[in-house]
């Protein structure tokens, strides 16, 4: 795999891991660049190790106690680092033992920077860097603020988590319906926020974000929901606009639609629930008579409403689930309630070139 | 980790000397993982000293004149924010409507009790 493929894939883990280590999402990420700037040296000619995850870590690891060692006053930690590896003299080339899996650790990451003790423009810019490894510069460029208020806005995020402790933990049951909706909304507001393409590919993040949070939260409906609902709307991507005007969803060239993504969609949305695939009705089946048939396009939204009151879609004129009909069982799997949950509205500038947009958040 | 609670309260009506802390309120106060509390005087009873540029100024009143005023200080030690966030909640429940508390990490301190 490409060195940069591996670092969109890997970011957000390596990171993770280090971050459960040091408690320290600055000092992780010290750690994690040098890593990977490691690997970009090494990997060419010695070839990509078995367990690139593993690797990356193990050398992020070591970094962070040379890192740690040249900062006298942090000794404290480094005795806590030194419980876990060898603190000797550092072997030229890190040893890995392939078989060491390396725990998943993003949630405990997402829920950290997605905590409601920080403002929203806040935990929507950490989760950019944090999990899907995005630049400051690139955060900057996307929401349309200078690079040094977005540099300010994320050093202090990253300065409060460490100082008013905010714990690295998936939260308890009694509390994870709020907290998830929290992550959701970022997510979703990330999405949103790409809608309509931009400098940055923030539709593209979101999913990306989303991917995993689906894969580690299989049992969270509102979590498949919101990957469903955002792989599908992104399907249509390329044929929603057509010489920059809008194409309603009747007139659009289906052949344009990504295929696979629907289908990514889903499984996401039927999940490994016999029960809830066998409600799905058949694919295509209200949908016109266009030369490519109509796969059903509507997850249910109603969870997903819930995590974002904010939802921009609620009156898309696209919206295939009016066009197609629905199966009114087919939400049920999606359907159990959640409590919700009052947000603030978000306050992001508008893109001027999304005017266009089919759908302007109306924020 | 230590932290305060800061607990702004509206102005209240009644003599705030002559009542005293709710039951269940103070019930939470004598918990362990509460380490010092003060409750203070009402606002009108504040002298606030300023130093502008090495002049000391002395003015009748509290430093910041709004809807509510510091009422009383509690610190307390907990493992992280969330679980200081819980304790905070469960003391706020038993304040008058209008009540807020700051939650703030203590960098350092020393209390020798009242």
């Amino acid at each position: 795999m490409a060195l940069d493929a591996v670092f969109r894939d890997q970011w957000g883990r390596v990171l993770a891991a280090l971050v459960g280590v040091l408690g320290d999402i600055e000092l992780a990420e010290e750690a994690v660049a040098e890593a990977f700037a490691v690997a970009a040296e090494r990997w060419p000619h010695d070839g990509e190790p078995a367990n690139p995850t593993g690797w990356l870590v193990t050398t992020a690891r070591h970094r962070a106690v040379d890192q740690l060692r040249r900062r006298q006053v942090l000794a404290a930690k480094t005795k806590l680092l030194a419980r876990d590896i060898e603190t000797g003299p550092q072997p030229p080339e890190p040893l890995m033992d392939d078989t060491v899996s390396i725990p998943d650790e993003r949630l405990e990451l997402v829920f950290t920077c997605c905590h409601p003790a920080l403002a929203l423009e806040a935990q929507v810019a950490l989760t950019l860097r944090t999990l899907g490894g995005l630049s400051t510069d690139e955060i900057a460029l996307a929401f349309l603020v200078p690079f040094e208020t977005m540099s300010k806005r994320l050093t202090r995020a990253k300065h409060k988590i460490r100082d008013a402790g905010i714990p690295f933990t998936v939260p308890p049951d009694h509390q994870l319906p709020d907290r998830l909706a929290a992550v959701l909304s970022v997510v979703y507001l990330i999405f949103n926020q790409g809608w309509g393409g931009g400098r940055v590919d923030l539709a593209a993040e979101a999913i990306h974000l989303g991917r995993p949070l689906a894969d580690l939260m299989p049992d969270e409906p509102e979590v498949l929901a919101l990957l469903a609902l955002m792989l599908l709307h992104d399907a249509r991507k390329a044929a929603r606009l057509r010489d920059g005007e809008l194409v309603p969803l009747d007139d659009q060239d289906r052949s344009l639609w990504d295929t696979r993504q629907i289908d990514e969609a889903r499984a996401a949305e039927t999940g490994h629930d016999p029960e809830a695939h066998r409600a799905l009705p058949a694919p295509g089946g209200h949908c016109g008579s266009a030369s490519v048939p109509a796969p059903r396009l509507a997850p249910d939204r109603r969870p997903v409403r819930k995590a974002c009151p904010t939802d921009p879609l609620r009156d898309r004129r696209d919206e295939p689930g009016h066009r197609c009909g629905r199966d009114r069982r087919a939400g049920s799997r999606l359907d159990r309630p959640r409590p919700p949950r009052p947000r603030p509205l978000p306050v992001f500038p508008l893109d001027p070139r999304r005017v266009a947009a089919p759908c302007r958040p109306r924020w | 980790m230590q932290y305060a609670f800061l607990a702004y309260t509206p102005p209240e009506e009644t003599d705030r000397a002559t009542r005293p802390i709710p039951g269940a309120l103070a019930d939470l106060f004598d918990q362990p993982d509460v380490t010092g509390w003060a409750r203070l005087h009402a606002h009108e009873s504040a002298t606030t000293l300023r130093n502008d540029e090495g002049r000391m100024l002395l003015t009748d009143g509290p430093f910041v004149d709004s809807k509510e005023y510091l009422a009383g200080l509690i610190l307390i030690e907990a493992d992280n924010l969330d679980r200081a966030l819980a304790i905070a909640e469960g003391m706020l429940q038993e304040t008058r409507p209008g009540t807020a508390i700051e939650v703030r990490p203590v960098l350092a301190g020393h209390f020798r009790g009242a």
